[in-house]
């Protein structure tokens, strides 16, 4: 077929703007270019630059008053890293970031096999759980420190009239270290856990019936079949749940700043408070960089690793 | 009460409503702003926690400025965790509002305010002197420098349940710290109603806390500057809070954000707490029978002196990118000049930091419509004379400022009071983290 | 199937019963908490003692007076559906070509650009507002939700490239083939075939950057002061947190009005946005 009546009849066909770019059909690489670069440049100009100047600005004497920075190489990494509040909040941000993950995941994948059978009210139950995912969170924090209130709990109010507990031993949960860091955890896995679950349904529907036949046919208990067959065909969309939520974890602070603050005793302290409370706070911009930033070399292994296992073990 | 949401709305509809529409972000006040020739004066400042003052600051104050000095003003409220981020956002973009108010010193943000030490001198020169709290929260001794001016600020006097140190024969409250610890103790014994003093992450434990260790002569710095946290003093001061905690508090304390000692005490829950008088303001609104018991007093004595810490510093700078400078001292001068109508406004929230810019400040207090008894806050005459800074007898440079945002001295006393931490050990961390901030800001040159 | 009593399936229905009605109780409560509160009195809410899952006064209106009369929540309200909107739209104009060049058309360096896309989505929020409000500044956008519009799709883009690659790369080339064949050109192709049967995939990106923008609150905190320009993540606390006193039942009010509606809209589209989800994520 003649090249030419190929192009006069897409001429024909599409409208004008499509006919300006037509000279691009033959260059998939140059229309490929053509087509990534608003993101890229986007990327660039939005995340790309700003990111590289807080880089820079963690090499720096900046303070948040400051407009002429000096550069001091790697000396405010240096004057953290032994600092124990430093080190109290790298072991807290892995504390809340792998605790509230886990929970998540094993929570989701129990409520998404439950909501994988038909019953009744399903609409109504899915609608409930779907809930926190889409509260505004600065407001759903709000919330839950008013179901924690070290006066008007909900909580123990109830567990005081269900006779479990008495009113001068009334768990206070913003105010002991492991239930404070459990109560965060907790607000945190609810926040994530209708989007977990969501995911993780969309890897068990995605799992074709006639997996799940071969498996009854070979006789595999209920156990056996969830771990031996359902999980593993699960894992990289589970991966990629854990990897959306561990980043929410590591960087947002909403949730610690509401409900604590870092407290009790900076027992709830986590690199994205610390680093807010240093830098804009307390005005030594530098640090709070330094603080932002030692996470990332972490983190971005952490991604890089979950995103190339979620890509190899393609199963279906 | 009914008057109070009148006022609240009308509060919203001068501030937003208004602006929506004209259809443009901002609050604006003055009407015909469309004439080229005029000039605007951008104000940034808190959500005032009496409405009522918003209400007059914008609606009416601002507008009346504006006319006499045909100038649009535009004001714009933020919260108050808002206020340092959006600060550091405008010196980024050296854009922003001509008159920015801090609720504390902003010592860090020095390099990039106008001095203020004219604005001091038209001030001094028409009103006399301010306190001397107020220079040691706006002034930088190492670089000569006003970074800030500041027309007033918020006491932090102590709140006690009258009926309940009635019955142990204290019908004014306690008088000194070791009374709080030993009539507190024996309160919560007899009525089950603890002393709530903080030991959390938050402002109103930073300042009570800071309050006890200046009573008790134990200091985050000397009056030149130099860190003295590592005193005898200071550990004794641990050692008394760990005490006063663990007779007479409960760990409620630890779970604490600026809100709760509010409501506790407004829920009849405790017998005595530190706050501004937020709290028997609520009160008054919410419960005004307990507003009845709840009553005010000075600042308790300890082992030295008997001192107490401003609450909320209100703190104004101009950014030197500002594009209304002059406009901007000018609105300051005269708003201080004439701070009477700000303190009755604020329904006394506010303290002068200039003394005759209230020169019937005894008499105002003596006889407030909303408070029981009328002379409920004739305690604070003498306010004025008792408040003092964060990092007294120095000033409240940066590394103090940034010690204080960085929790490291409610830390400090939480860990002790806890157990968690040995009264020795939790000061020597503290000691360790204060030297290395301190080290930090001299070396900028700052301290 | 051995044996199949009827005992042992009541039983598997109690235990699932008991495992769908514990979870909705967790992500629930809080929910019928915020609607009890909103219509409880200040003195109702804060007596000690009372039971507080009864009214023990008179439910009143008073706490949504404040919140729709004395704030601009109704504005908050339009103001972040605007954005919202806005973003889906420039993230979908962004992402939907980009993730298409990276799965047909950049080969191998494709994948290493599409993980580099992805790595962007991890740099915190606290430290990119300081640089970026410069650039806000430059743009003269301050104080306007016009700023948000600009960035918020920083947060959208990447993750959404990167699921959308997913997404095309499991419709089966043939598809552009037969349309390229039929005259179309590959961009022509992309527009009026794949974009058409890529519904699940756009309905995903759609549902969820929507989501991330109605969460957002760093840069709204940073980049907005005035108060009819705010989205309802920032207004809301601003004004009903008045210095340290909490406005409960308005902004329990708030934040349950807020979510309701978004969440009965959602539940449509669930099915879909899990179809989109799998292709997306996997491929």
């Amino acid at each position: 077929m003649s090249h030419d009546t190929v192009t006069s009849e897409a001429h024909a066909r599409a409208p004008a703007r499509t006919r300006r770019l037509a000279f691009l059909i033959d260059r998939p690489q140059w229309l490929g270019a053509v087509m990534i670069a608003p993101a890229v440049l986007y990327i660039a100009l939005v995340v790309g630059l700003p990111f590289f100047l807080a880089l820079y600005y963690s090499l720096t004497d900046i303070t948040a008053g400051s407009r002429t920075l000096e550069f001091v190489g790697l000396r405010n990494f240096a004057a953290i890293i032994d600092t124990p509040k430093f080190q109290t909040a790298v072991q807290n941000t892995f504390i809340f970031a792998i605790g509230s993950q886990v929970v998540v995941i094993v929570l989701a994948t129990v409520l998404a096999l439950a909501l994988m059978k038909d019953f009744r009210g399903k609409w109504l139950v899915r609608l409930l759980i779907l809930l926190p995912w889409v509260a505004p969170m600065s407001l759903g924090s709000i919330g839950w420190l008013w179901i924690f209130d070290s006066i008007y709990s909900v909580i123990n109010w109830t567990l005081e009239a269900a006779g479990l507990i008495t009113a001068d031993d009334w768990p206070m949960y913003l105010g002991k270290p492991y239930l404070a860091m459990a109560s965060v955890i907790t607000v945190h896995v609810w926040r994530l856990l209708p989007l977990a679950t969501v995911i993780l349904l969309a890897g068990l529907t995605s799992i074709p019936k006639e997996i799940h036949d071969a498996a009854q046919v070979d006789g595999a208990g209920f156990w056996r079949h969830l771990f031996q067959v359902t999980l593993p065909l699960v894992r990289p969309i589970m991966l990629v749940a854990t990897l959306f939520g561990l980043v929410f974890a590591f960087t947002d602070m909403i949730v610690i700043f509401v409900l604590t603050r870092g407290g009790p005793y900076d027992t709830t302290q986590v690199l994205s408070t610390l680093a807010f409370f240093t830098g804009i706070q307390g005005g030594d911009l530098a640090e709070g960089a330094a603080i932002a930033v030692s996470l990332f070399p972490m983190l971005m292994a952490v991604a890089i690793v979950f995103l190339r296992i979620a890509r190899r073990t393609e199963v279906i | 009460m009914p008057e109070q949401r009148v006022n609240r709305r009308q509060f919203i509809k001068a501030t937003g409503a208004g602006a929506l529409a004209t259809g443009i972000g901002a609050n604006i006040i003055v009407p015909g702003r469309a004439r080229a020739a005029k000039k605007t004066l951008k104000i940034l400042q808190w959500v005032h926690f009496v409405p009522v003052y918003d209400e007059w600051f914008n609606k009416k104050l601002a507008k009346e400025w504006g006319e006499k000095n045909d100038t649009e003003v535009i004001v714009d409220n933020i919260g108050i965790a808002g206020i340092n981020p959006r600060a550091t956002a405008e010196v980024s973009a050296q854009k922003g509002h001509d008159l920015f108010l801090f609720n504390w010193p902003p010592p860090s943000f020095e390099e990039q305010t106008v001095d203020m030490k004219d604005v001091y001198q038209e001030v001094e020169k028409k009103i006399g002197k301010p306190i001397d709290l107020c220079i040691k929260s706006t002034y930088n001794p190492k670089t000569k420098k006003y970074f800030a001016f500041s027309p007033s600020f918020t006491p932090d006097p102590v709140n006690y349940r009258q009926d309940l140190w009635s019955q142990v024969g204290m019908p004014n409250g306690p008088k000194t710290w070791d009374e709080v610890r030993t009539v507190g103790a024996k309160i919560k014994k007899q009525f089950g109603n603890p002393v709530g003093i903080g030991l959390a992450n938050e402002i109103d434990t930073a300042m009570a806390l800071r309050t006890i260790m200046y009573a008790h002569g134990s200091h985050e710095q000397d009056a030149a500057g130099n860190l003295t946290l590592n005193s005898k003093q200071t550990l004794e001061t641990i050692k008394f809070v760990k005490a006063l905690f663990q007779e007479t508090m409960t760990d409620e304390v630890f779970t604490w954000d600026a809100s709760s000692n509010n409501r506790a005490m407004i829920a009849g829950k405790l017998s005595l707490a530190l706050n501004a008088i937020s709290i028997t303001r609520t009160a008054e609104k919410e419960n005004p029978e307990n507003s009845k018991k709840i009553q005010l007093t000075k600042a308790l004595k300890g082992s030295v002196r008997a001192i107490g810490l401003e609450h909320v510093m209100q703190c104004y700078v101009v950014w030197k990118f500002s594009e209304n400078i002059d406009g901007a001292k000018k609105f300051l001068v005269d708003y201080t000049t004439n701070f009477r109508q700000a303190f009755v406004a604020g329904e006394f929230y506010d303290f002068p930091c200039w003394p005759k810019s209230v020169p019937d400040i005894s008499k105002l207090i003596a006889n407030d419509p909303k408070g029981h008894p009328a002379d409920k806050y004739k305690v604070l005459d003498d306010v004025l004379e008792w408040a003092t800074n964060v990092g007294y007898p120095g000033y409240a440079n940066a590394a103090i400022d940034e010690i204080y945002s960085t929790w490291v001295l409610n830390v400090m006393f939480a860990k002790a009071a806890s157990g968690a931490a040995s009264p020795e050990d939790a000061l020597k961390e503290a000691d360790a983290q204060c030297r290395r901030i301190f080290g930090k800001w001299k070396e900028k040159k700052m301290v | 199937m051995a044996h199949p009593g009827w005992a042992r399936r009541a039983a598997g229905r109690t235990a699932h019963a008991g495992i769908i009605g514990a979870f909705m109780l967790f992500t629930a409560f809080p929910f019928y908490w915020m609607l009890i509160t909103t219509f409880k009195s200040t003195g109702d809410l804060l007596r000690r003692g009372n039971n507080p899952f009864i009214y023990n006064e008179a439910p009143t209106l008073e706490n949504l007076r404040v919140l729709f009369q004395d704030t601009l929540y109704v504005r908050w309200l339009w103001n972040t559906a605007f954005v919202g909107v806005v973003v889906v739209a420039i993230t979908l104009a962004l992402a939907l070509p980009a993730g298409y060049a990276l799965a047909r058309l950049t080969g191998r360096w494709g994948e290493q650009l599409g993980i580099g896309i992805f790595l962007t989505y991890l740099v915190p929020p606290t430290l990119l507002f300081i640089p970026l409000s410069r650039l806000i500044a430059i743009l003269g956008l301050q104080d306007s939700l016009w700023s948000l519009v600009l960035v918020y799709p920083s947060f959208t883009v990447p993750f959404c490239t990167w699921l959308l690659m997913g997404f095309f790369k499991a419709i089966p080339p043939d598809v552009e083939e037969a349309a390229m064949i039929d005259g179309l050109s590959r961009f022509g192709a992309f527009v009026r075939v794949v974009i058409p049967i890529s519904v699940a995939g756009i309905l995903t990106v759609i549902i969820f950057s929507f989501t991330l923008v109605t969460q957002e609150f760093v840069y709204a905190l940073t980049f907005i002061s005035s108060a009819s320009q705010y989205t309802v993540s920032v207004g809301v606390p601003t004004f009903l947190v008045r210095g340290d006193v909490y406005f409960w039942g308005s902004l329990m009010a708030a934040c349950f009005i807020a979510s309701v509606p978004i969440a009965i809209l959602y539940n449509f589209f669930v099915d879909r946005f899990i179809a989109g989800f799998t292709v997306g994520a996997i491929k």
